[in-house]
């Protein structure tokens, strides 16, 4: 008998932990406000009036009430018997008509530890109000007054400053959860309820069909963009945007809470959905994106207003989204000497590794553009590096390229290219055709694998190696070519900076002393990649030349 | 040269180009002051490139009209197909009115309900559901119609601005013409002068050489102001010729505007008709009393169908006799429009004595001119297709 | 069977000043109403503090404020106070055109500085700005039909929501919602396409036609239909209307005396459900009918007695329950008379009352 008992109280205590749980269901207490327009949109109210109020009691303390009213068909005993005082009770659930499924959204109410709800409500000429206190026990009253639809007041004791607190809490729900419902809603007489739209978006698409509804639209760089899930217009999550500046609002009634109610479920019907938007992404809105970016560069609009269009696109290509047969031919960037390029072009030149960015129009630029490069302006280097990633997708954050991924494809990081040395210094001419021939002596003697060495401007403004005391051209001292990543080998061409300070004091010194030169500036070159060996045979090679020089 | 001028076309034979220097005597020596004389014409002037963007102004006007009513040539043939369907569908309606020997209200409900009760058969659509669909849609034909014809009016009174427009270009292009003519045949009797003079003269004397240097100068200007006055010229013609055409449009739309209000006024009474019915249908308790109101709504929208029905069939032959000879007539215009200007254009680029001379004279005689021939005689069998039309409606 | 709608027939055609006081007074009425999805009430406009739904929109579209005196008058049904269906039509017909029109008429600058000068650009300015708030408005159509699969029930049965909305025969907008479910059938009225469902014409003509009587005539008829299963039949009636604006005599033959000035307004809204019981435990309190219309009575009181012995053959067999409702909203003169009408009938109906 005793065990009996037990085990009552066990059962007891584990359906008040689940009622418990039901309670606090949100993570936000004042969601309870959803769940309450949820029931009064499926009660067929089409007018929802939402109002707070605060009287004064006794001392600092007073009563605050929320008000949720409808004018929707009400519950007669029956259903306050049946459905609203039981849980998982509700005959919604696998109702497409309805948005509420599991009935145990009522009980939410009390996440804010109410010290009384009152419910008035009426249907058929029956009038009830359902008093529930604290302890969530309910008493049921006949009423004798006529009520329409269903009234709700959620009572609690609190002071005046808890009270002015509460306010913009239960407008900021009302607004994030229902603010694209199908019915007027309002708060202290104000409307909440907005349009299933992106007001704000520089250009849109919209997509309906049995399945969902859809817009999405590339917003202004101030506005966060979110990926919005609702049914019914009911907020169903809204998190941060996977496309950069794209923001997607999807609306379904196929769409559901899980239990939890902070995810959308994933099941058949949101793959089916989420494969129309990506349909969407694709064709309609990508060619909207593509002919607005065409006529923003043809009337040459300034970068701040190209910028998020072009970001969305870059988004696009890596995702792998290829332009629509129809936009092929379509600006997407600007070169850096102002020509229209298309997503082709670009596609190209990135397969070729000839698609940079630069600051400005130098040698360098002119010279890859004479290689049949493709050189953007160095704010197009978003687009620029998602070029190289095309196709390499998953959607995530990731799918903007950094800024260290952006640097990467900027001409400096990718190419040099010596110009050649003019001067009318005759001395200064002997000296530098002295000091060349003595390190290629040097270096043939040394053994090192280097053809040829020569001098040349690498100090220019816009330089890939301006600084740089010498590089490695794999092929010709003055053509373009990649840059190379430091002197392990000598396999090319050594070419000299000519201008660069520190070969000026070598350059007398090779009038008397050509081997030293030659050494001291193959060390200065070499400088981090010398080892001792590699110095050892310099250093013997050159006492060799010097020795042979003097003694023949 | 007298002779000439009063060959001048549009020129008034009282209008003495005044400010001219008068015409000296072909012994005395060439008055070289007209050499200096500046030419103001009235309006902005006209260029080649000017008159071929007025005249294509006014074209596209034009053709924006005519545009419309192909658009409405369309419509119609849209709306013969629907009304042939919704023919079908009226005798369908009769059908429907056909009485069912069945018995109505609450014994009637129960008696398809009740155990051991003979099933009736599955009922029909609703006649009222029926009729009410197909009120709508002549309703809405009536208020297509009766917006096209508002529609219509103005653009009535837009050609009759494009008319106001042209004849005020036409009497500014008329006088230029008479101005340049003056010069040009000013210029013409100089260098009859000079030649004259100059038999007259060494001709290694300053004086020949002056001359000579007049003589030139003159035939630039002749060739200037005669493309000018070929300009003109053309303008006036080509400008009369789209304003006839113009005209003819307004008659085109004038003539349909009559016609769709005459149907707009005849179906919308009968619909006022059938509306009445329709609710004496829904509110008749009886079903004798209904049936026959169902009969009488039927023979209105009927009625009302055969209204539409000869009005669409009507405009449909006008449009097929009218309209296509209209834009085919513009089409000619515009073809020979544009050779002429292809003409001017190759004038005012090589302006050599011959071209120049050429040019004047063609300007100046009023010979007969197979090009426009063939454009009034498009525009006479248009006339004649109007009247046609006639007899039609 | 007592009557709601009386002995006034016919029309009354309204002109000038009087069409848009009628239109205001007839829109506010409205509004007051607090409609829910069981009336006619179309789409509702969501940003508006006043709400305002496709039944408003059309009634103000009826007006010279926003029609700018295009149409000179405006044909009135007295028997429901509501605009005859002719008027209803000519809405729509200008919602369907309105696109058309605007893209056609010339640039409204052009409208505007020629409409001083010359009529027929005067009447295509109007047109514009009428066009353009029509546009805007984006009535849908006040009469139409729509079915929506609630769930799949398993063998191939499915349950529906069928809604229409009607204008009926003397002008009173009326919403039929059937809760109807459908065995598998070799010839079914309703197909189900994924889960877009489609009702034959047959069945959607059979609500057409049996929505003017009344619910529970609705539910029998549908019921009698092949493979049908009725749950519910719900009709929700906006009307009869009465304004002052409307004409000087009292216009509805109801048993109460209202106050009837220029000012004077009241509409009637009604809501009739039958439902079938589908839980036989419950008590007969649960079942039993319920009236709570002051102005109509169940018409089985009325029946005889060979016909009452079938009546309840029916109900035996389908187990169903009827409730009727109204509600009305009256100007704050005539809300007495309206409460005691109620009073007298036993009845408790909500009166709201219209903003003065």
């Amino acid at each position: 008998m005793a065990e009996k008992q037990k085990k009552t109280e066990r059962a007891a205590d584990q359906d008040e932990d689940a009622l418990e749980a039901l309670v606090n269901q949100f993570a936000d207490p004042m969601s309870f406000v959803r769940e309450l327009v949820q029931n009064s949109i499926d009660a067929g109210s089409v007018e929802i009036d939402v109002s707070c109020e605060w009287k004064p009691t006794a001392g600092e303390v007073g009563t605050a009430s929320i008000h949720v009213d409808d004018f929707g068909l009400g519950m007669d005993r029956n259903i306050i018997e049946t459905k609203l005082t039981r849980l998982f009770s509700s005959d919604k659930e696998g109702d497409l008509t309805k948005i509420g499924k599991f009935g145990i959204g009522f009980v939410s109410v009390f996440a804010i530890a109410p010290d009384a709800v009152c419910v008035d409500t009426g249907r058929g000429g029956e009038s009830w109000r359902v008093l529930f206190r604290r302890d969530r026990s309910f008493s049921l009253i006949r009423l004798a007054e006529p009520i329409e639809g269903t009234k709700i007041q959620v009572i609690k004791q609190m002071t005046e400053p808890e009270y002015r607190a509460l306010l913009p809490r239960v407008r900021g729900a009302l607004h994030f959860h229902c603010k694209h419902v199908d019915v007027a809603l309002r708060f202290s007489g104000e409307p909440i309820t907005e349009a299933f739209d992106l007001p704000e978006a520089l250009i849109k698409e919209r997509d309906k069909s049995d399945l969902s509804e859809i817009v999405m639209g590339i917003l202004p760089s101030q506005t966060k963009p979110i990926l919005g899930f609702y049914n019914r217009g009911l907020t169903l999550v809204e998190r941060p945007s996977d496309v950069p500046h794209v923001g997607c609002k999807i609306q379904s009634s196929y769409l559901e809470h899980t239990l939890s109610r902070d995810s959308v479920v994933q099941d058949e019907n949101y793959a089916r959905i989420m494969s129309q938007r990506e349909r969407l992404l694709r064709g309609p809105f990508l060619r909207t994106l593509m002919q607005k970016l065409d006529a923003l560069l043809k009337e040459g609009a300034p970068p701040d207003r190209v910028r998020p269009y072009q970001a969305s696109l870059a988004a696009l290509v890596i995702r792998g989204c290829a332009a629509p047969a129809d936009c092929e031919n379509l600006a997407v960037a600007t070169s850096i000497t102002g020509l229209c390029v298309c997503l082709p072009e670009l596609s190209s030149a990135a397969e070729r590794g000839k698609l940079v960015h630069a600051r400005a129009q130098t040698p360098l630029v002119d010279g890859l553009i004479k290689a049949d490069g493709c050189v953007c302006p160095a704010w197009q280097a978003p687009l620029v590096a998602a070029m190289y990633r095309a196709g390499s997708g998953p959607w995530g954050a990731s799918d903007t390229p950094d800024e260290d991924a952006q640097n990467a494809y900027a001409i400096e990081q990718q190419f040099v290219l010596p110009l050649p040395f003019h001067t009318s210094d005759r001395t200064l001419k002997k000296r530098i055709t002295a000091l060349c021939a003595a390190t290629q002596k040097l270096l043939r003697k040394s053994r090192e694998k280097a053809e040829s060495v020569a001098m040349a401007q690498l100090g220019y403004e816009g330089s890939s190696v301006r600084g740089a005391l010498s590089v490695v051209m794999p092929s010709g001292a003055f053509s373009l070519a990649p840059l190379p990543r430091g002197h392990d080998s000598l396999d090319g061409t050594l070419v000299i900076d000519a201008e660069h300070k520190q070969l000026q004091p070598l350059l007398p010194l090779c009038d008397r002393e050509p081997e030293l030169a030659a050494y001291t500036l193959l060390k200065l070159c070499l400088f981090g990649q010398m080892t001792a060996e590699r110095d050892s045979a310099l250093l013997t090679a050159a006492m060799e030349t010097r020795w042979r020089r003097m003694t023949s | 040269m007298a002779v000439l001028c009063s060959a001048l076309p549009g020129y008034p034979e009282n209008m003495k180009p005044d400010s001219l220097p008068s015409s000296p005597e072909p012994s005395a020596s060439p008055h070289r002051e007209i050499l200096d004389h500046a030419v103001r014409y009235e309006g902005q002037g006209l260029s080649v490139q000017g008159l071929e963007t007025l005249i294509d102004r006014e074209r596209s006007r034009q053709n924006a009209q005519v545009g419309q009513l192909l658009q409405l040539r369309e419509r119609n043939t849209e709306l013969q197909q629907a009304l042939s369907h919704e023919l079908l569908r009226l005798r369908e309606l009769t059908e429907q009115v056909l009485p069912d020997k069945k018995e109505s209200g609450v014994l009637g409900a129960l008696a398809k309900v009740l155990p051991g009760r003979r099933r009736a058969p599955m009922p029909r659509a609703s006649v009222e559901q029926l009729l009410r669909e197909q009120y709508t849609v002549s309703a809405h034909r009536v208020k297509e119609a009766a917006e096209f014809a508002d529609r219509l009016q103005v653009s009535e009174r837009e050609l009759f601005d494009e008319i106001d427009g042209m004849n005020q270009r036409m009497i500014e292009s008329s006088k230029n013409k008479a101005k340049a003519a003056s010069f040009v045949r000013g210029l013409m009797e100089f260098q009859e002068q000079a030649a004259v003079q100059l038999r007259r003269l060494p001709s290694d004397s300053v004086e020949a050489l002056q001359l000579h240097a007049d003589i030139d100068r003159s035939r630039r200007l002749l060739a200037e102001h005669a493309t000018q006055l070929q300009l003109f010229h053309t303008a006036v013609d080509r400008l009369g010729l789209l304003k006839d055409s113009t005209r003819m449009l307004v008659d085109t739309v004038a003539a349909l505007r009559g016609d769709i209000t005459q149907y707009v006024m005849a179906a919308g009474e009968k619909l006022d008709l059938v509306s009445r019915q329709l609710r004496a249908i829904g509110t008749a308790a009886d079903a004798t009393a209904t049936l026959i109101e169902m009969k009488r709504s039927l023979e209105a929208l009927n009625e009302s169908m055969n209204q539409t029905t000869r009005f669409v069939a009507e405009t449909q032959r006008y449009f097929r006799e009218n309209l296509d000879q209209l834009v085919a007539s513009l089409e000619i215009y515009d073809h020979e429009t544009r050779a002429s200007l292809e003409v001017n254009l190759e004038l005012s680029r090589v302006a050599d004595g011959a071209r120049v001379e050429r040019l004047v004279q063609r300007a100046l005689g009023e010979g007969d001119d197979p090009m426009r021939s063939r454009q009034h005689a498009a525009l006479r069998a248009l006339h004649a297709g109007r009247d046609r039309r006639g007899d039609v409606t | 069977m007592k009557s709601a709608v009386a002995t006034h027939r016919g029309m009354q055609v309204l002109h000038g000043e009087r069409v848009d006081a009628y239109v205001e007074q007839a829109v506010a009425l409205l509004q007051a109403a607090k409609l829910s999805a069981q009336y006619p009430i179309g789409s509702v406009s969501r940003t508006s503090p006043q709400g305002g739904s496709t039944l408003t929109g059309y009634l103000r579209a009826m007006g010279s404020r926003l029609h700018r005196g295009l149409y000179p008058q405006l044909e009135v049904e007295l028997l429901s106070g509501f605009p005859s269906f002719k008027e209803w039509t000519r809405v729509r017909t200008d919602v369907d055109l309105c696109g058309r029109v605007l893209a056609d008429l010339p640039a409204p600058e052009i409208l505007r500085e020629r409409a001083a000068l010359d009529a027929a650009y005067g009447k295509q300015l109007l047109k514009f700005l009428y066009y353009s708030e029509l546009l805007q408005l984006g009535l849908p159509p006040f009469e139409g039909m729509a079915i929506r699969l609630q769930r799949r029930m398993g063998d191939g049965a499915a349950r529906f929501q069928l809604v229409l909305d009607k204008l009926d025969a003397v002008g009173l907008p009326l919403r039929c919602t059937a809760e109807i479910s459908q065995q598998r059938s070799a010839d079914p009225l309703i197909t189900l396409r994924g889960d877009r469902a489609e009702a034959k014409r047959e069945l959607w003509g059979m609500l057409y036609r049996v929505v003017s009587l009344d619910a529970e005539l609705s539910f029998l008829q549908l019921q009698s239909l092949p493979g049908l299963h009725v749950h519910s039949v719900t009709i929700g009636t906006v009307g009869p209307l009465c304004c002052g604006s409307l004409q000087d005599a009292q216009p509805l033959d109801w048993p109460v005396s209202l106050c009837w000035q220029p000012h004077a307004a009241v509409l009637a809204c009604a809501i009739e459900t039958v439902q079938r019981s589908e839980q036989p435990e419950l008590d007969q309190e649960d079942v039993s009918d319920r009236n709570n219309d002051p102005l109509s009575s169940l018409w089985k009181d009325a029946l005889s007695a060979a016909a009452r012995r079938e009546y309840e053959q029916a109900r035996t067999r389908y187990r169903y329950r009827i409730i009727k409702d109204r509600k009305f909203v009256a100007d704050r003169a005539n809300v007495a008379a309206l409460k005691a009408l109620c009073t007298q009938a036993g009845t408790q109906n909500l009166v709201y009352v219209v903003p003065p």
